[in-house]
């Protein structure tokens, strides 16, 4: 990226130690993070705990940092491998896993419905596309978010996944298959 | 409910735009209030990992010192065998040497009674 890159000059100060720096940082990409990790372990209190692990993790790495790669790149690498660590965790511990875990609970949609039906409906919808996701391999299922909820181009998602571009279309594609058949009523 | 971000498919995505439509549909996911502030604060309360290099040298220290505890292990009772053997040797060695004087002085004697 180049000099003019806000996040970029914001890593260089973090990297001298100004936390105002990182404070900024923080701000300007807190939600998009916590909206990665949510989508992708379904809990939202674990979900804030590792994206404040995230967050730590680029404080304490900015001297690895460099300014020529983009900065949300390096900081969805960070959080892909965080996340990967989670499963691998999960599955050492089945006990912690998301369906004994009382935080597992989805955010309830906040938008003002007049209707309770029609409310019991678009929640039942959000609960399926949720499961649909989090039934995804762990690849396919950053890919996803990554390319359906972030907007990222394949080339930046092929970075973060640590592969190359056509391989992150096979991952989509066959995303796309079992999304299909799981939300086929929907369709 | 409004569809989330990115609201245009890639290419690829021409024949799945309705799912593409669908996944829109998420649950709007929004931080809790004040993350910011508690990720500063964790920040300063947790204790800061031991830096990678200092971390690579403390575990080179540890498997170096274990390795030369296993070799004291082996190799020390390796020396202490090999050690006796050669007394062992020695000793036995200068017992033939003996017996060859023995023999030597008894040619002579019976070559100049």
């Amino acid at each position: 990226m180049t000099a003019y890159d806000p996040d970029a000059q914001l890593m260089v100060r973090v990297r001298n130690g100004d936390e105002e720096a990182f404070r900024e940082l923080v701000e300007r990409h807190h939600r998009s993070v916590i909206r990665i990790i949510h989508r992708a372990i379904g809990d939202a209190w674990e979900a804030e705990d590792l994206a404040q692990r995230a967050f730590l993790q680029i404080y304490r790495s900015a001297h690895r940092y460099r300014p020529s790669a983009k900065f949300t790149t390096w900081m969805y690498t960070i959080v892909n491998n965080l996340v990967r660590n989670e499963y691998r965790r999960l599955k050492r511990h089945p006990s912690a896993s998301l369906e004994n875990n009382p935080h597992a609970m989805h955010q309830p949609d906040r938008a003002p419905t007049s209707n309770p039906a029609h409310q019991v409906a678009v929640q039942e919808l959000q609960h399926r596309i949720a499961a649909a996701i989090e039934s995804l391999p762990p690849n396919q299922r950053m890919a996803v978010i990554l390319a359906r909820y972030e907007g990222l181009p394949y080339e930046e998602i092929a970075v973060v996944l640590g592969c190359t571009v056509p391989a992150v279309k096979s991952l989509l594609h066959r995303a796309r298959e079992t999304l299909r058949s799981r939300l086929q009523d929907y369709l | 409910m409004t569809a989330s971000q990115n609201p245009q498919p890639p290419p690829d995505w021409r024949d799945d735009e309705k799912l593409w439509e669908v996944l829109g549909l998420a649950r709007p996911i929004e931080p809790s209030h004040g993350f910011v502030e508690r990720t500063l604060r964790r920040l300063h309360n947790e204790p800061q990992p031991v830096p990678y290099p200092n971390r690579l040298w403390r575990w080179a220290w540890a498997g170096g010192l274990a390795f030369l505890c296993l070799a004291a292990l082996v190799v020390y009772p390796q020396l202490e065998r090999r050690h006796r053997a050669e007394l062992y040797a020695a000793t036995h060695q200068a017992d033939y040497l003996e017996d060859f004087d023995v023999i030597a002085a008894l040619h002579w004697m019976e070559d100049n009674p």
